[in-house]
């Protein structure tokens, strides 16, 4: 008989190791033994929470049932395909969570709230993860940025409890992710006390790792590090055999972030357009939204004219994530009349910021460059600025 | 409320006159301005205007490359967005 680790087991089904070897000793997958400390698991079991759904219809949640962290996120489906995928989860909560997810993807934060919130009191820790995560990204785009901070800092206190307890290594590995993530999505600090996260990528499950990648290769990037930004992302794409259409949304997006800071915008152009093929069957205009800024205008003339609907969908979205990012993170733009920014006049800001000139800022949006010094003095009136300098200070770094 | 206003800065004692527009969404008024590049001007003294959004000056502050901030850039008033630069290089020469 061919056996497989709990490691390959986790792989297989998108679970941590520890949830496989719990399975294990509750008997739940056949002809498993004990070797050592560990087990060997006959190959190809099916999934046991498949049986659980069937046997526990109408019970109460068994405290061995194990949840998908962000099982949207965390789901190998077709493009196009998400609502089916949830409609799939057995699990009530793990579909509910699911939606949440979808929700804020696709531009639904409200909704996305509405059903997660209730879920930050959940005794399940996969459950309140799930919910903690998606929770601070929702309220950055509803303008909640102190419920954002909140949540933020909450989840960094959890993770100091978590690395101090003897949590097994797939747990620590998914809250180190967690706080880098956040860390660096959020352009917050890390904690000193933070491990490095490239040595705990390996013990994360499957799409996890390609995000995982995605936020090294997102701190590559900030580092201006953009070779090295794109490269990661192209082979942890590279590499994935399965479809991760969340994971790999984001992993796409660093590497046209870095192809546009190394000024290779045919290229960029060219993969942005794809990717929105890739994106837009199943609306994750969020994804794309909370990148606007760095995607320095190549949205607004792949999408203006192409898709004037979804564009001002998304449009919506970067108005509401893009200035409450700006928010969170810049005590300074904490004035309201940083809200004022229009999206044109955000990709401006950015690009200039960047360090585009105006004629090549131009030449990009298609513009003459006396328009875009028109913006550009717009923007300063309205951040109340008067040079290159203060506008450092407002935008992303 | 008046839908332009204009204000008149004088610098060198060259008096020029910018119209505001009104932003309805920002409720800021808005100077617009001439393209000093394409439209050249110049004060009594030779100095030409600028705008702070101007950064192809090798004169300019080496990071931010911008005549915003720039030090030869004279400006009637603190945060204005227009002004004069005083660089001996960039004086009309007659």
């Amino acid at each position: 008989m061919e056996y497989e680790t709990p490691m390959q087991v986790a792989e297989r089904l998108s679970v941590t190791v520890r949830a496989v070897q719990k399975w294990a000793a509750a008997g739940k997958l056949k002809g498993a033994k004990k070797v050592g400390r560990d087990w060997l698991i006959p190959k190809g079991l099916p999934d046991p929470r498949l049986a659980d759904a069937k046997e526990s219809v109408g019970d109460d949640v068994s405290e061995d049932k194990f949840h998908i962290v962000l099982p949207l996120m965390n789901g190998a489906f077709q493009p196009g395909k998400s609502l089916e995928y949830i409609n799939s989860l057995t699990d009530e909560d793990d579909r509910n969570i699911a939606m949440g997810e979808y929700y804020y993807y696709s531009g639904q934060a409200e909704k996305s709230v509405h059903i997660m919130e209730p879920y930050l009191s959940s005794k399940d820790a996969s459950l309140k993860y799930s919910a903690e995560t998606t929770l601070i990204f929702a309220n950055i785009s509803l303008g909640r940025i102190n419920l954002a901070r909140y949540a933020f800092t909450e989840m960094s206190n959890q993770n100091k409890k978590l690395f101090a307890s003897d949590s097994s290594i797939e747990e620590i590995a998914l809250g180190v992710m967690s706080e880098h993530a956040l860390a660096v999505l959020l352009h917050q600090p890390c904690s000193d006390d933070l491990p490095e996260l490239e040595p705990y990528i390996k013990y994360l499950p499957k799409a996890m790792k390609i995000w995982a990648c995605y936020i090294v290769a997102y701190r590559a990037y900030q580092e201006n590090n953009y070779e090295k930004a794109l490269g990661i992302a192209d082979v942890a794409l590279a590499l994935s055999i399965e479809e991760y259409p969340v994971t790999m949304t984001y992993c796409k997006l660093v590497g046209i972030m870095s192809l546009l800071a190394m000024m290779r915008i045919k290229e960029a152009k060219e993969r942005f357009n794809e990717l929105w093929q890739y994106t837009k069957a199943d609306g994750f205009v969020e994804i794309i939204g909370e990148h606007y800024g760095f995607l320095q205008g190549v949205v607004d003339t792949s999408m203006k004219k192409s898709d004037p609907q979804t564009y001002e969908l998304l449009m919506k979205t970067v108005r509401s994530f893009g200035v409450n990012w700006i928010k969170l993170y810049n005590q300074i733009s904490e004035r309201s009349v940083a809200d004022n920014l229009s999206a044109t006049e955000f990709t401006v800001a950015m690009l200039y910021n960047k360090g585009w000139s105006a004629q090549e800022i131009a030449t990009h949006l298609s513009l003459s460059e006396h328009t875009v010094r028109g913006y550009i003095k717009t923007i300063y009136v309205k951040l109340g600025i008067s040079d290159k300098k203060a506008l450092s200070q407002f935008m992303l770094r | 409320m008046p839908d332009k206003k204009i204000r008149i800065y004088t610098i060198d004692g060259d008096s020029l006159s910018v119209a505001s527009v009104y932003d309805e969404e920002s409720r800021l008024w808005i100077e617009e301005y001439i393209d000093f590049e394409t439209t050249e001007r110049y004060t009594p003294l030779g100095r030409p205007w600028r705008s702070v959004t101007y950064e192809r000056c090798v004169y300019a502050d080496p990071v931010y490359r911008d005549c915003g901030t720039c030090g030869y850039l004279i400006k009637e008033q603190q945060g204005d967005l227009i002004g004069v630069c005083s660089h001996p290089d960039f004086k009309k020469r007659e």
